[in-house]
């Protein structure tokens, strides 16, 4: 039961007229200015600091401070920033790092951001930035990534990695202006070039994700469908040969076998490998006696991707 | 990785730990027989006795190498015959019990689920604390591993007293894997804190129907449940402070001056260092007698206390040059190589359970000795309860319980903050409920109705209402007793089962990529249990510690290489807490070709690095 009086229409009038006024009042008071001063120190051994680039709430595209002179090793700047919360704020240096601080308000007047080596993009995912608008590469394969180029004259030249490696999963974000169309291409750890993908840096989010398809054109192919059933086993192992598949049924009984010993399967080479019924892992032996295996099929092509997770391990004591 | 979810797994776990207890047993006796140990050690339990023997059998098995996964099951089998024959005669020959009430049947019967809740919980395997994967189950899983007992140098923990280690030695060599090892080793834990109050019970003489909501009240402590499942050195600890502390009230009764609580409370010291603030009611039940007796007795019971915990501390000096390492090492003493830096301020400021990362610094005193207190649960209420009835009786000495009262004094005081140092008193907790009882069971009457009442409220208050410290309400402890009675994993309550450590799997992979010895620097986790190779914890060991300091990268450098490491291993978005990475020069030198370059990482963020020297 409710023990309390609704309050009458006039009443609720009232309050609300009230609100409004002590509102009217109040907010040129409370109004937060609109840019605050930001005390950028670089407190890296090398590197000065050549632009700021802040993303607010909401928005996709960058704004980017641009530093004259750039800030030395050892000094600081003070630059004007919108007054609000920064989702995300990219430092470039002029060696080509980047340091990122992942959602900042500044505080106190001035505030106060040290740039240092805890903040550089280690990894996850990295940032290159030639304008304002995102375009998303992620590396969908299972082997890292020793480089990303642009393709053609029109774009910045030279890997965009620097000297990172773009781990599987991992993202790289290249900042471009608006419109722009990129034609990208990969190299992977195993020296393994990708075909080339193209994309064009919008407003929205422009991912493009290079797949172990982009890779299959550098290895070769052992068997072929002819219209039975199995399934496509790739090596997906940078620097190691397989010399043996095996597939097992669901109680762990070997159901068949191709001995690859004789011409080993390198980096992205494919092999089919014919069954009948159905199997519940397929196992991988490289030339060092290691032994690989998966249970699943990769969940988009449908193929026994076998990479460097793929390799067995277990709880057992050293022999 | 599941497999301890199975009702099979969990008997063959029992099984097994009970033949190492019936093994010790059996040896304990040939022991007493053979050495007439009784004479000296008249107190001192035959399992006790027996796991000791174990202890010294490992020496002539380290000097032969054969201190193996094959050679120590199959003495402890050999040793289990002779101790399960004795067992059966011993039972044979028992006085057959009279008639037993229904409140007799039901505390039975109460008793036997808290212990089954408890030995369930510790056979799940703990991968989400710390200590066990750092040193206290790496130590004889290594030494099993290599076939002797040998100082591990990538860590400065090998420098403390090893004797839970290397008791532990036995159970972990009765398992199957990693997995079941620690298992074994948890719920062997568990039986120690069984047989601490099965043997306190004996010595401090409580009455047999006092004993079944005794052990219920101590087993059913959420403190006890969780840190006595712990594959560490704790429970060994509480097993011979318990005893140490029972035997010395024992003799201080006794006519004839004997040994057993100076020996007791020497193994104590010689398992966790904590234990000298026990020294405190030890010294204090043991003065007067110790004080009354002759200078030879009085030298012969130092001797004893410092026996063991002198032998690691010489086998200490030897390899590091200072007998208390790496804790409070004597500075002089100490050997370059194994000088200790101030761990980095990141590290220290969270160790540091007063420093403003953590939230409870601002409790005030009275809040945390409270939380102090009440984390005993029904042993503070028995504690009370055997003080008020000893002040309120002329025939009891309530001055039984002052050496407690300046324990817990001491402790907070040296434990600071209390809410964190109240997880190292747990090691006077059985002995605490054990007095307690003691002194109030010649009330009869009274004492059944006040233990059945502390039972109830020992129960239900932690079980389904509040807890001071730790949180293992009823139904999760049902939960995992279910589980793994039923073999699958019960979902009535909504609690999850995580078993799974990040760097372990990427460990474990490390195990099998790389076939030879490798050494890996890892720059934050302390974590190595699950690995083959040699992992120097960068911020921790003596001999990376200087990465942490400002220096070049060269000089970095010239440490990974004089250590001979191959791989780097951190977490590839975040290497280090807070700062830490502003002072390790080759976190800018991650890349491909490059110093550190990446190999895998795993679906965890942590990262395998190829070590390239410049």
């Amino acid at each position: 039961m409710n023990q309390f009086r609704q309050p009458s229409e006039t009443g609720r009038k009232i309050t609300l007229i009230l609100l409004w006024i002590l509102f009217s009042f109040a907010l040129p008071f409370c109004d937060p200015p609109d840019s605050t001063e930001l005390v950028v120190k670089n407190n890296l051994s090398e590197g000065s600091i050549a632009a700021i680039n802040l993303l607010v709430p909401g928005r996709r595209q960058l704004t980017s401070v641009f530093l004259s002179p750039p800030i030395a090793p050892g000094c600081a700047d003070t630059v004007a920033v919108p007054y609000m919360y920064f989702n995300r704020i990219i430092f470039t240096a002029d060696n080509g790092n980047y340091y990122r601080l992942n959602g900042y308000a500044p505080v106190g007047d001035p505030a106060e951001i040290t740039v240092s080596l805890a903040v550089k993009e280690f990894g996850g995912s990295f940032d290159r930035i030639f304008g304002s608008y995102p375009m998303i590469i992620r590396n969908s394969t299972p082997i890292a990534f020793n480089s990303v180029l642009f393709s053609g004259d029109s774009l910045p030249q030279g890997n965009l990695l620097g000297g990172q490696i773009l781990m599987p999963d991992e993202v790289l974000r290249v900042w471009l202006d608006s419109g722009t169309t990129a034609e990208i291409f990969a190299t992977d750890v195993s020296g393994a070039v990708s075909s080339v993908l193209t994309g064009i840096a919008l407003p929205v989010d422009t991912v493009l994700s290079f797949t172990p398809e982009q890779f299959y054109h550098n290895g070769t192919v052992f068997g072929s469908e002819n219209g039975g059933s199995g399934s496509w086993v790739v090596n997906c192992i940078p620097d190691q040969q397989i010399v043996l598949v095996e597939a097992f049924d669901n109680q762990g009984y070997f159901l068949k076998e191709i001995d690859c010993s004789s011409s080993p399967l390198q980096t992205w080479d494919r092999v089919f490998l014919p069954h009948w019924s159905p199997i519940s892992y397929i196992m991988c032996t490289d030339q060092n006696e290691r032994t690989y295996s998966l249970m699943d099929p990769d969940s988009v092509s449908g193929n026994y991707l076998f990479d460097l997770l793929s390799l067995d391990f277990g709880f057992g004591f050293p022999e | 990785m599941l497999d301890w979810i199975s009702p099979l797994t969990f008997l063959q776990t029992i099984i097994r730990v009970a033949v190492v207890w019936v093994a010790f047993y059996g040896a304990g006796h040939i022991v007493e027989k053979f050495c007439r140990t009784r004479k000296l050690f008249p107190l001192l339990p035959k399992e006790i006795s027996g796991a000791l023997s174990f202890i010294l059998l490992e020496i002539p098995l380290s000097f032969f190498g054969i201190m193996n996964r094959t050679v120590t099951p199959a003495l402890l089998l050999l040793f289990s015959v002779p101790g399960m024959l004795l067992l059966v005669r011993k039972l044979r020959t028992r006085e057959r019990a009279g008639k037993v009430s229904v409140l007799q049947i039901i505390g039975a019967i109460a008793l036997l689920a808290v212990v089954v809740i408890n030995l369930t919980y510790a056979s799940m395997p703990n991968l989400n604390f710390d200590d066990p994967l750092i040193t206290y189950a790496v130590q004889p899983d290594k030494w099993l591993n290599s076939g002797r007992v040998y100082w591990i140098e990538e860590t400065a923990f090998s420098g403390f007293p090893l004797t839970y280690e290397m008791l532990a030695v036995w159970p972990a060599s009765l398992s199957s894997d990693r997995m079941d090892q620690l298992s074994m080793l948890q719920v062997f834990q568990m039986t120690l804190l069984f047989l601490a109050l099965f043997r306190g019970m004996q010595l401090m003489e409580i009455k047999k129907k006092f004993r079944a909501p005794l052990a219920f009240i101590v087993l059913i402590c959420t403190m006890m449940y969780y840190w006595c499942s712990l594959a560490k050195t704790d429970t060994a600890a509480i097993l011979f402070c318990t005893l140490a502390l029972a035997a010395a009230i024992r003799e201080s009764n006794t006519a004839e001056f004997k040994y057993t609580s100076w020996l007791l409370m020497g193994l104590a010291l010689s398992c966790k260092q904590t234990a000298v603030l026990v020294l405190i009611p030890f010294l204090l039940y043991s003065g007067k007698v110790f004080l009354r007796s002759t200078w030879r007795t009085r030298l012969l019971s130092l001797a004893f206390l410092a026996l063991v915990p002198s032998v690691f501390a010489v086998r200490t000096m030897i390899k590091t040059g200072s007998p208390t390492y790496p804790k409070q090492p004597v500075s002089f003493l100490l050997k370059d190589e194994w000088k200790l830096l101030p761990y980095p301020e990141e590290i220290a400021l969270i160790n540091d359970r007063d420093s403003v990362l953590n939230d409870y610094r601002s409790l005030s005193l009275l809040k945390n000795t409270g939380i102090f207190l009440t984390s005993m649960e029904g042993m503070l209420l028995m504690m009370l309860g055997g003080f008020g009835i000893s002040l309120l009786h002329k025939s009891r000495n309530w001055m039984l319980f002052l050496p407690l009262f300046a324990y817990f004094a001491a402790a907070i005081i040296v434990l600071w903050p209390p809410w964190w140092g109240v997880k190292y008193s747990i090691l006077i907790y059985p002995f605490v409920a054990l007095l307690g009882v003691r002194s109030m069971q010649f009330k009869e009457l009274f004492s059944s109705f006040y233990l059945a009442a502390v039972c109830i409220a020992s129960f239900v208050v932690p079980g389904f209402i509040i807890t001071p410290n730790l949180l293992f309400p009823a139904a999760y402890r049902y939960t995992v007793a279910k589980s793994i009675i039923q073999g699958s994993w019960d979902t009535q309550f909504g609690y999850k089962v995580i078993p799974s450590t990040p760097e372990g799997n990427m460990h474990m992979w490390l195990n099998s990529f790389i076939p030879e010895p490798s050494a890996i620097l890892s720059l934050h986790e302390e974590k190595r249990y699950f690995c083959d190779h040699t992992i120097y914890v960068g911020w921790r060991h003596p001999a990376t510690q200087a990465l942490y300091l400002d220096n070049s990268l060269e000089e970095e450098c010239a440490i990974l290489d004089e250590l001979g490491i191959d791989y780097v291993v951190f977490y590839r978005s975040d290497p280090c807490v807070m700062e830490m990475e502003n002072r390790l020069a080759i976190l800018d030198n991650v890349g491909y070709n490059n110093i550190l370059e990446p190999l895998v990482t795993g679906s965890n963020d942590f990262l395998v690095c190829r070590y390239n020297s410049p």
